[in-house]
């Protein structure tokens, strides 16, 4: 921790190293070595990209809503957080009739006389006069606006002290933030950085790098960019003190998973929820494995079953049943985005369905499916997955499904300038999708047949340049004549040591049995947004590489975690905990999943007027089937492969739907339900109670529960009887404990 | 997030005023309440017409009689009210009411194509990807809306007479602030809003008893979660008893209650017509933001045949939106509520081989009545051929900056979408100062 007299002494120093580019020993709690050139500072000739763009940057001149705007502000526009130095360059000094800079009178310079006020500024005033910032710039136009040589060195990386804290209550830090050139040089840039609290509940950061705590609890980082490079710094504030070791005596590590978890709690002093009943723990195995609700009996079996490994061998049969491809396979259609929108390719759909369904059947190696995916050529008809490319019609489709999908990245922002959170540049973005450009093009609606030009590159829409292919962080390749070029993209793709392809997959699995991604939203993985728990993301990801990408492996190693099978009830010593797996955290039934629980709940199946051959809602192809339910429950559309397209957030319509509607109230008063059965006069009205508690919510009633509606059915004389029992189960279909996995 | 139930005082008054039908007391009791100070923005609401398809300004409300043949097409021109200003032949009942308006003929935006053109005219943003592949890429304004002011009166914040109308979601703002939607058919005797009352086999008896049930038996904790879905859920559900127990919410979309004069009047067998009454009731009892499909008998979009198109379709749009504005000016409504009447683009001045006009969003019609806008106001001109805006262009962003600062919503304000890139409700607009 560091005192107010230290923080300032750090910020003289950060500004000495600004103006000088040379050495100090600071006093930061970790310290950096940073490049020596003991020369007189004002004589070192600056770079207009390495020394101006950034101040540029800090005064906030080129962001999104002033001069960084696509259209520019008051006629000047400079690039997107300078991401285009030569654009930058021009603007301000050859444009505006020159009058930007003026290096007679550098004084006199627009740019000088705007940013401080001295002549009306729309952005207000940015800078005064006595400040660095003011006599860098006057400096730079004083030397002529020298425009920095061809060669020199870039920005590679930029590092941040400290890299992670953790602190108890309200406290301050000051970071130091160091970037390294391309030629092994490096400088601190504390004063030209730029902040951001990604949680600013939790801390707040000023515009010079001083973090202060809230004393709220929770972990968050700071985000710290720098001309095209980004780092965090992660912050964990604490509110509870150290739990003794006992406290973590009752939960027995299974596996790695637990290990990792478990070291994390102990690091923030957060103790575990029990473990989760045994009814509880086989409706959230169902129905996050397999989307299915247990039948009363398999409730009633798994409950009595003394066996002690019961919990892992249940979850090694769930993954042999059919509703377990089934929900995967609808799962993948949506990140595929298997989808007819308004073409004519319901058939093209089924069929990729199928296929996406076969190769979980045969537990295809994940590296194998994608592989089979980016690269298929041919006739749709020999490899239906050839689908994947209607909808991937553009390279920027391409690029952009091709990151999220498989890599969880969103690299979107690049299309047009460099990822502002990522470093990722407009060039990496463009020569990703140079992968692409043999691919014969095809025109909107069914692709039938995909094969590849002799000829084809990509200009990169700025610089008009021709671009060869090259992963992301990774090297060029040259087209070689007669060579699919999407075989060198695939095979850096699926590689063991690809940075991104194993984790993505691990997270997004992790996401989907956890409730929240390691990495929250799963499909944003980038440097500015770290997992919650790197070591276990890495390791997980390690396991999986090491096993071959076997899926079915990567499912047991969460599913058999004792962490999955926590109670989903919150201790005091866990409540505010939302990233780090104390407890399950409970979350809605996904929207066809939910329509099949009420559907199998009350015994009447979903008809879908259009699909008439399927009986389930998780059997739907694609996202185009009639449906009131699926609609106003937040289906994905299919129009992007983001996981935020299927939506789990309540709204009006699914309340008023599941109070109001006429189609519930017709699979409750159904003669072919499961309540005409129960509502037999010689049935037992405490074990009809007990069978509509385990059809919905998987478990017995409680004693309080039981009376309650045994009081309420038996009141009423049949044939009243039978709309009694229609109350209880529309009660329990409304309730939450049958909306939610908990 | 989630919108507030507090029946405000002036909320209540509106609600409450009903009763009393649409005469003196009424605005008796609304000039007091403006009295009262609050802010003029806070009480308005917005109707939207949405001509989809795209009418013909030419036609309609910039015509061209000197124009070459082969331009100014089959109608005549009538006197409006304002002197000098003339308007289509079939217009005649809206031609006496010009001095309301504020007729902006020179709105443009650069989308061709249907789809896109109702992107950018329900959302305010040209689609960066291509809709057919990528959806609805921006909030569109009713959710905007209700995101920045939520609820009003027991009622929600963004209401879609029958469905919404296309890209009229809510995209990155999520699913709470799609648009309610009615379905069903307002010209029905048993038009009946969907599921927002107990299914008919359920009697109010057995649905109290199913209430107190789901009071009971519905106890898990409301910490379970890290996302808030379980509180939000219960906030919704007690929206949704308000909603279906109220009897000035279900009195709200009983288009019954309306008597056969009022509801010829819009007529009564024209689905627009009866949806502009059912948008009136609920602007009338505090709903905010109301969108209306204002289709009649043929597609507005006539590439072929385009004059019997629009002979067929403008006396129906003449008769009901006449009736809307009226109607709202007689209760006393029309100064706080804003109707915004257009299509998603306007047709091609020039007139194609098949009798027919195309696409047009260069330079076309939008109009813009009540709310606060000044009346009787004819702003920007189109060239003679009424190809290009000659004087005063008019974005469509303009247009919604206009929307939102009668709304006393910040339109510079930026919401984060998927990529995290902070987007300006309204981007590249300004309020048209001409008409406030």
């Amino acid at each position: 921790m560091r005192d107010s007299k230290n923080s300032s002494v750090v910020r003289l120093l950060g500004m000495l190293l600004l103006v000088g580019g040379f050495v100090a020993e600071t006093s930061a709690d970790e310290a950096v070595s940073v490049a020596t050139s003991a020369v007189d500072p004002a004589k070192v000739t600056l770079s207009f990209t390495n020394d101006i763009v950034p101040v540029l940057s800090k005064l906030g001149c080129n962001s999104g809503n002033c001069h960084g705007k696509a259209i520019g502000q008051n006629g000047f526009k400079l690039s997107l957080f300078g991401f285009d130095p030569d654009f930058d360059y021009a603007a301000l000094v050859h444009e505006g009739l020159g009058r930007r800079v003026s290096p007679a009178a550098p004084d006199d310079s627009l740019m000088l006389l705007k940013a401080t006020g001295t002549m009306p500024h729309g952005g207000g005033v940015r800078l005064t006069p006595d400040s660095e910032s003011y006599r860098l710039l006057r400096r730079w136009i004083e030397q002529g606006m020298p425009s920095g040589r061809d060669d020199e060195p870039h920005d590679v990386k930029l590092e941040v002290t400290p890299a992670e804290r953790i602190v108890q209550g309200q406290s301050q830090q000051q970071l130091r933030v160091v970037v390294h050139y391309s030629d092994g040089s490096t400088r601190d840039v504390t004063q030209v950085a730029r902040f951001d609290s990604q949680h600013p509940d939790i801390l707040t950061v000023t515009p010079d790098g001083l973090v202060q705590t809230t004393g709220r609890a929770g972990e968050t980082s700071v985000m710290v960019r720098y001309q095209n490079c980004v780092a965090t710094s992660r912050f964990v504030s604490l509110v509870e003190q150290a739990k003794p070791e006992s406290a973590y005596a009752a939960f027995k590590p299974k596996n790695f998973v637990d290990e990792l978890v478990l070291a994390k709690w102990r690091k923030l002093h957060i103790v575990p929820s029990a473990e989760a009943g045994d009814a509880e723990f086989l409706r959230r195995v169902f129905l996050d494995a397999m989307g299915t609700l247990p039948t009363p009996q398999e409730v009633r079996d798994f409950v009595a079953d003394g066996a002690p490994d019961k919990r892992d061998t249940l979850i090694d049969r769930v993954l042999q049943r059919e509703e377990q491809f089934d929900l995967w396979a609808h799962r993948v259609g949506d990140l595929l985005r298997n989808r007819v929108g308004d073409s004519n390719g319901k058939d093209n759909t089924i069929a990729f369905a199928k296929w996406i369904r076969q190769s979980l059947v045969e537990n295809k190696p994940y590296d194998q499916f994608v592989r089979e995916i980016i690269t298929v050529t041919g006739k749709r008809g020999d490899h239906p997955q050839m689908d994947w490319y209607r909808w991937a019609i553009t390279n920027e489709n391409r690029v952009e499904d091709t990151a999220q999908a498989f890599l969880g990245l969103r690299v979107s922002c690049a299309n047009c300038h460099n990822h502002p959170f990522e470093k990722v540049s407009q060039t990496d973005y463009w020569q990703f999708a140079a992968f692409f450009a043999r691919l014969k093009s095809v025109t909107y609606g069914n692709v039938d047949e995909l094969s590849l030009n002799e000829k084809g590159e990509i200009k990169h829409p700025r610089t008009e340049q021709l671009l060869t292919p090259k992963v992301f962080g990774g090297p060029q390749f040259a087209y070689v004549a007669g060579e699919d070029p999407r075989l060198k993209l695939a095979e850096w793709l699926t590689a063991a040591d690809n940075p991104y392809f194993a984790r993505a997959i691990c997270n997004r699995m992790w996401g989907h049995y956890l409730g929240v991604g390691l990495v929250d939203p799963v499909d944003d993985m980038r440097a500015t947004n770290p997992p919650s728990n790197p070591e276990l993301l890495d390791a997980l990801a390690r396991d999986f590489v090491a096993h071959k990408f076997d899926l079915k492996h990567l499912m047991k190693t969460i599913l058999k975690s004792r962490i999955y099978g926590l109670s989903s009830t919150p201790t005091d010593d866990n409540r505010a905990d939302t990233r780090n797996y104390a407890r399950y955290y409970s979350r809605r039934l996904q929207p066809h999943v939910l329509l099949d629980a009420i559907s199998s709940a009350t015994g009447v199946p979903q008809k879908f007027e259009d699909y008439p051959e399927v009986k389930k809602a998780i059997l739907l192809p694609n996202e185009k089937a009639r449906s009131d339910f699926l609609e106003i429950f937040g289906r994905s559309e299919r129009t992007t492969p983001c996981e935020c397209e299927t939506s789990l957030a309540p709204n009006l319509s699914q309340v008023l739907y599941l109070l109001n509607s006429d189609e519930l109230q017709r699979k409750l008063s159904s003669k072919d339900g499961v309540l005409d059965e129960l509502a037999k006069p010689d049935k037992l009205t405490a074990e009809v109670v007990e069978d509509l508690f385990l059809r919905t919510f998987s478990r017995r009633p409680r004693s309080d529960e039981l009376q309650d509606a045994i009081t309420q059915i038996e009141s009423e004389k049949s044939p009243n009887r039978r709309t009694a029992l229609e109350d209880l189960l529309w009660t329990l279909l409304n309730s939450k404990e049958f909306l939610f996995n908990h | 997030m989630i919108p507030s139930l507090q029946l405000t005082r002036r909320g209540f008054l509106q609600a409450g005023a009903v009763s009393f039908g649409g005469g003196v007391l009424t605005n008796l009791l609304r000039s007091e309440t403006e009295a009262a100070g609050s802010s003029a923005a806070e009480k308005r609401s917005v109707i939207v017409l949405m001509q989809k398809g795209g009418p013909s300004q030419i036609d309609m409300w910039d015509m061209k009689p000197d124009a070459p043949v082969e331009y100014r097409g089959e109608f005549s021109s009538i006197d409006s009210n304002i002197p000098g200003y003339r308007v289509c032949e079939l217009m005649p009942k809206l031609a006496q009411m010009c001095d309301k308006l504020a007729i902006l003929r020179t709105v443009y935006h650069s989308m061709m194509d249907h789809g896109e053109g109702m992107h950018i005219a329900m959302t305010g943003y040209a689609p960066i990807r291509n809709i057919k592949s990528s959806g609805q890429q921006a909030p569109s304004l009713g959710s905007i809306v209700s995101k920045e002011l939520g609820w009003r009166a027991g009622l929600p914040g963004y209401i879609a007479v029958q469905k919404e109308i296309g890209f009229g979601k809510s995209a990155y703002l999520g699913i709470a602030h799609d648009p309610f939607e009615t379905f069903g058919y307002p010209t029905s005797d048993s038009f009946r809003v969907r599921n927002l009352r107990s299914s008919d086999g359920v009697n109010p008896a057995r649905a109290e008893n199913r209430r107190a049930m789901l009071e009971r038996f519905d106890t898990l904790r409301r910490d379970a979660d890290t996302s808030g879905a379980i509180g939000a859920m219960d906030t919704f559900r007690r929206q949704a008893f308000e909603l279906a127990t109220s009897p000035q919410v279900q009195e709200a979309f009983d288009l019954s209650q309306e008597n056969a004069a009022t509801r010829e009047r819009y007529g009564r067998k024209s689905n627009a017509g009866q949806s502009m009454l059912l948008a009136r009731r609920l602007v009338e009892r505090g709903a905010r933001f109301v969108t209306v499909a204002t289709d009649y008998e043929k597609p507005w979009d006539s590439h072929e045949d385009n004059f019997t198109a629009h002979r067929r379709n403008i006396p129906g749009y003449d008769h009901t939106v006449s009736a809307l504005l009226d109607d709202l000016e007689t209760r006393g409504l029309l100064n706080h509520t804003l109707v915004i009447i257009g299509g998603e683009f306007g047709r091609t001045p020039r007139i194609n081989a098949k009798a027919g006009r195309d696409h047009w969003p260069t330079c076309y019609t939008t109009i813009l009545v009540g709310g606060g806008v000044k009346r009787g106001i004819i702003l920007g001109a189109s060239d003679p051929l009424g190809e290009l805006p000659k004087e005063r262009p008019i974005s469509i962003q303009d247009v919604y900056a206009t929307m939102y600062h009668l709304l006393g919503i910040d339109y510079t304000k930026n919401y984060l979408n998927e990529a995290n890139r902070p987007v300006p409700i309204v981007n590249y607009g300004e309020p048209i100062e001409e008409i406030l």
